[in-house]
């Protein structure tokens, strides 16, 4: 059976009429009512935030489905891939990958009422068109009530969870020059790690954050930090200024020496430029061809927090196809019963034999999370963050279906 | 001089602040220098300790040195960059002395 494409367009533009009026709970309902005169049956199913388990929009009248592990299945492949899938045992069935830009959302299941073909490019023009729609709604509707949120959450979050998750950006971007993809842990308890960045016109503005101690209150040390860096950002400062503003903002508000561990970055995206500060953390890693070449700390400052003056900006020349590491002391410094460190070489081994296999970057950083918390049996001792940054030609295309 | 011994972290930072502005207490402009060479472990809260120690006794006129860190807590004082501020003696840098990596050279500025 061919669907002709302009029927499944005629949906897309139903879908987004119908969505100005629709609440987050009504998202798949809508969905369907878009594509019923096509005999067409979608189930979405959304990540959880621990990245582990795809767990089905619920909807009225429809059947529920249990959770399954991402890790096994059709539909676990077509979301670590990010390609539209057919069921080994269902020619009537489509696993189509769900994404905002190049962030990881879930997958839809496309029932259809015969037997399709995955080949068919028509088809797959109108699924990815319509999954991308789901996709942005799926991001937009979460503003306005709780149950796409819930949905994504295997158990309760914590108060600096809910406080640090709602003052991140999306765990993935994408443009044709450059991959930025994140990962924290654990999920419903971080508190006093962040990362961030901006990317405008040329540059990608880059940093990574731990803030001293454990829970809420280093949590509102890394969001005060978080804040205090994009205001300066976004008022045109340059990286000594943005450091600065976070060392006021800090010591402003607390008066008892709390800081934050940092590094801040802007990647010129035309020359592959790195300008860096290191206030205090652990250092980045730059990868070239399977290799750790250098350590981004020629020059150090205090944490932010802890006022440093020090003009200390250094420069790091990147190449085309470089892998930047950025990671947090948790991740590094996780011990496993016996007492090993997971390490930063067991670190650039796993981001290096990940990438070697052709994996993602957001599948790489989800598979070495995942690898740190079995290393502590499921039990981190600290807040864990670990940002990649690839610079390469066309690295962005991959990540979209 | 103050000898620190065992773990510095978040269950022992309040202890170490308190021991050593009690011990200073009243004593005016006095250098106090922490002898670290039996510590095993720092970690942040474990530095915010130390400056917390190094605030209460400059205020008073004094000064605050560390000394005899190695290994681990020579590290996390080297990456913290607080090794200025606290007046550490740095001990030479040891080829060892941290996780290695292929290739590993700063870059000069």
């Amino acid at each position: 059976m061919a669907i002709p494409a302009t029927d499944l367009y005629r949906s897309i533009a139903d879908l987004l009429r119908a969505t100005h009026l629709v609440q987050p709970s009504a998202l798949a309902a809508a969905v369907n009512a878009s594509v019923r005169s096509l005999g067409i049956r979608v189930t979405v199913f959304l990540i959880d935030l621990e990245q582990r388990h795809l767990r089905a929009l619920p909807e009225t009248g429809a059947p529920t489905s249990e959770p399954f592990p991402v890790d096994r299945g059709v539909a676990g492949d077509a979301f670590m891939t990010v390609r539209i899938l057919a069921a080994s045992d269902r020619s009537d069935l489509l696993w189509v990958p769900i994404v905002d830009g190049t962030e990881r959302l879930g997958v839809a299941r496309f029932a259809f009422p015969e037997p399709v073909s995955v080949d068919d490019p028509d088809l797959h023009l109108g699924l990815t068109a319509l999954a991308g729609l789901i996709g942005h709604m799926v991001i937009t509707k979460s503003a306005y009530g709780d149950t796409l949120r819930a949905l994504r959450r295997s158990r309760s979050m914590s108060t600096e969870g809910e406080l640090l998750w709602r003052n991140l950006p999306p765990l993935t971007f994408a443009t044709d020059d450059v991959t930025i993809s994140a990962i924290l842990e654990p999920t419903y308890e971080i508190g006093g790690d962040a990362f961030d960045y901006a990317v405008d016109r040329d540059h990608a503005r880059l940093g990574i954050f731990d803030s001293v101690g454990h829970g809420l209150t280093a949590c509102l040390t890394a969001v005060l930090t978080l804040a205090a860096v994009r205001s300066a950002r976004s008022n045109g400062a340059d990286l000594i200024d943005m450091a600065l503003a976070a060392d006021e903002a800090l010591t402003s508000q607390f008066d008892d020496l709390r800081y934050t561990t940092g590094v801040l970055a802007d990647l010129d995206l035309t020359t592959g430029l790195l300008r860096y500060i290191n206030a205090g953390h652990p250092a980045p890693v730059l990868i070239r061809d399977g290799r750790a070449v250098a350590r981004l700390e020629a020059r150090r400052r205090m944490p932010l927090g802890l006022s440093d003056s020090r003009p200390v900006v250094a420069e790091y020349a990147m190449r085309r196809g470089d892998r930047l590491l950025l990671y947090s002391d948790g991740i590094t410094e996780a011990r496993s019963a016996d007492g090993g460190r997971f390490g930063l070489d067991r670190l650039i081994d796993l981001a290096e034999q990940h990438s070697a296999g052709g994996l993602l970057a957001p599948e790489v950083l989800r598979r070495i999370g995942h690898a740190v918390l079995d290393h502590q049996h499921g039990q981190l001792q600290d807040d864990a963050t670990l940002m990649i940054v690839e610079w390469a030609d066309r690295v962005g295309t991959r990540l979209v279906p | 001089m103050i000898k620190v011994d065992g773990d510095l972290d978040m269950s022992t930072a309040d202890s170490l602040v308190d021991t050593v502005t009690g011990v200073v207490a009243g004593a005016g402009a006095v250098a106090v220098d922490l002898d670290l060479s039996g510590l095993g472990f720092l970690d942040s809260s474990g530095i915010r300790a130390l400056l917390r120690a190094h605030r209460a006794i400059v205020a008073q006129g004094g000064s605050l040195t560390v000394s005899g860190a190695r290994g681990l807590v020579a590290e996390v004082l080297r990456i913290t960059a607080v090794e200025e501020l606290l007046g550490v003696t740095i001990p030479p840098r040891r080829p060892g002395g941290r996780p290695p990596a292929a290739g590993d050279e700063a870059p000069r500025q």
